[in-house]
């Protein structure tokens, strides 16, 4: 009897969930529907499925936003980012895990520190410093802020890994007279994958989101991201809803293909940090 | 000839850091700190000569960055307490065996992985007030007299940027929460429930202690991120009305890059103070939480 009581709450938990679930979720599927809308329909239908289905949008959108050159523009940054920082940051926390002494923990809190220092405080100064290299307007500027910016979480995330795996493979490979460098980039780093999956899935979805840094260190219009793009295309086009929803659509979809085949990653990302505290 | 080999190991592991901490500490650690000199500025961006504490005490007599002080708390505060609170709910109720368990929490988690700007802009339609969706509901239901321009008077857009974040990041404390519940043994439920206590009291006196770390983690995330506020407001309210719904991210924006002209020193001091601001909570919230930590 309590059994079945059991059954039947979990079960009315389960619908209220699942109905709450499809409102929750609502404001993404508007994105979906509206950008199929024409102009019309959107004004008298602002919520519903589109009446007609109609590709305007997307092509429309296409142009306004230069979306091959700003998606290429993304990649370019993303790739180069992400792929590069993963490197340095799992070589120095290799350093930082396995030396351990007094230096290498100084140099440890010296990257923790970073994970409380707002980027508004390093953006003012930073613009000054791009300048000075000629890096306003360039990749490689992006990319080397980037550099800089996704290594405290990454370094933290990296050396708590690296006190996990165990040091005898290592001790072997510098016996057989394996050096340092060989040691670390044959052995270790295949050894790092799971860390390297999260690290590199979460920098992905930063650095492809990321608006405000591109925003100001980018700002000439063949280069800009996806995000800033669609920035300086919403203020133009503010009362063109399905034309916006459209862009917006074209920007969150190669996400959300990630995010199918790479969730299980994101989310020992997020929680990684939080077991360890 | 041992000691040179020796000397030669300690500089390849140093070499080690070197690629990483060079673009941290040129394109991060440096600017940051130079924020700390140019705060006692009158930095234009070109010249600068010292100026004292002129910066913040005009901060402080200044309307709008007052302002933006007190909406930066207002949103810390509430973005924290209700992201939190609804994070834990979900995250309990995750925690049952339901029907699609992996659907719902895919669901939840999502708007997570998204552009808070691009999020803003959708929200941004659903309360424009002549078409969006909000206002056609209260239509609907009868209720026009609720209908007002959400965005356009201060209370309700600071309720509306609050309510957006809260929404697009509650699922993401949820996935740290449920981290955290899946760590507590089932013993101890198993023992609970012998003795007695039972779901609210199950939940105050076993679940809500033993998932100290989880409430931590989350508490600092979370206060961190909203001090840091800004893509939401941008994508809404851009600020405004006037200057009443800005973050203090906004304001360093609008004093640094805005169209009024670049005075980079006062903004450089603001964003000391918020650096300070996010120092002194970090380490507040991690003294206290810790605290509540027990082991398991």
């Amino acid at each position: 009897m309590n059994e079945k009581k059991h059954q039947i709450t979990i079960n009315v938990i389960s619908v209220a969930l699942w109905a709450l679930a499809i409102i929750y979720i609502y404001p993404i599927i508007l994105i979906l529907f509206s950008a199929f809308k024409t102009q019309a329909d959107m004004a008298i239908n602002p919520f519903g499925l589109p009446k007609v289905i109609s590709y305007d949008n997307f092509i429309n959108a296409f142009q306004v936003m230069h979306y091959f050159r700003s998606l290429s523009n993304t990649i370019i940054i993303v790739l180069f980012a992400v792929s590069i920082s993963t490197v340095f940051t799992a070589m120095a926390a290799y350093a930082i895990a396995r030396k351990n002494n007094k230096f290498y923990n100084k140099i440890y809190l010296l990257y923790l520190g970073g994970l409380i220092i707002p980027f508004q405080m390093a953006m003012i100064p930073l613009y000054k410093i791009l300048n000075a290299f000629n890096l306003i307007s360039t990749y490689q500027g992006v990319i080397f802020v980037y550099l800089g910016i996704l290594s405290p979480f990454a370094v933290f995330l990296f050396s708590g890994f690296v006190k996990s795996v165990p040091k005898e493979l290592e001790e072997a490979a510098l016996i057989d007279g394996c050096g340092i460098y060989k040691t670390f980039f044959l052995i270790v780093f295949p050894l790092l994958k799971p860390a390297i999956s999260t690290i590199a899935v979460l920098n992905i979805f930063g650095v492809w989101n990321d608006f405000l840094m591109p925003m100001l260190y980018l700002q000439r219009r063949n280069l800009m991201t996806l995000t800033v793009q669609m920035s300086s295309f919403q203020g133009q086009y503010v009362t063109r809803w399905p034309l916006v929803f459209a862009g917006i659509f074209l920007i969150i979809g190669p996400m959300i293909i990630i995010y199918m085949f790479a969730q299980r990653f994101i989310v020992s990302g997020i929680t990684a940090g939080a077991v360890k505290g | 000839m041992k000691s040179i080999n020796k000397k030669i190991t300690e500089i390849k592991w140093f070499s080690f850091l070197i690629p990483s901490l060079a673009f941290y500490l040129i394109f991060f650690v440096l600017p940051a700190i130079s924020s700390v000199f140019f705060a006692f500025t009158d930095w234009d961006g070109i010249n600068y000569k010292f100026i004292g504490l002129a910066n913040f005490v005009e901060m402080f007599h200044d309307e709008s960055i007052l302002t933006s002080f007190g909406n930066t708390i207002i949103y810390a505060i509430s973005i924290t307490f209700f992201q939190n609170f609804f994070g834990i709910v979900l995250a309990v109720f995750c925690m049952k065996k339901l029907r699609g368990l992996t659907f719902i929490r895919t669901v939840f988690f999502m708007p997570a992985i998204f552009s808070a700007l691009l999020i803003g802009y959708t929200w941004g339609f659903i309360l424009e007030p002549n078409i969006g969706a909000l206002n056609t509901i209260l239509s609907v239901l009868h209720l026009e007299f609720l209908q007002t321009s959400w965005l356009s008077d201060p209370f309700w857009a600071r309720f509306m940027i609050i309510f957006v974040t809260v929404w697009q990041f509650m699922g993401y404390s949820m996935v740290i929460f449920v981290a955290g519940l899946k760590a507590i043994p089932n013993e101890l439920y198993e023992s609970a429930n012998i003795d007695g206590a039972h779901g609210w009291k199950e939940f105050i006196y076993i679940t809500f202690p033993l998932i100290a770390p989880s409430f931590t983690i989350n508490i600092i995330l979370s206060t961190i991120g909203t001090l840091k506020l800004f893509e939401q407001v941008y994508a809404m309210t851009g600020g405004g009305p006037g200057y009443m719904t800005e973050s203090v991210a906004i304001t360093i924006n609008r004093l640094g890059f805005g169209g009024t002209g670049t005075r980079w020193g006062y903004g450089a001091s603001m964003s000391v103070v918020m650096f300070l601001a996010i120092m002194f909570l970090t380490v507040f919230v991690v003294n206290k939480l810790r605290k509540r930590e027990v082991d398991f």
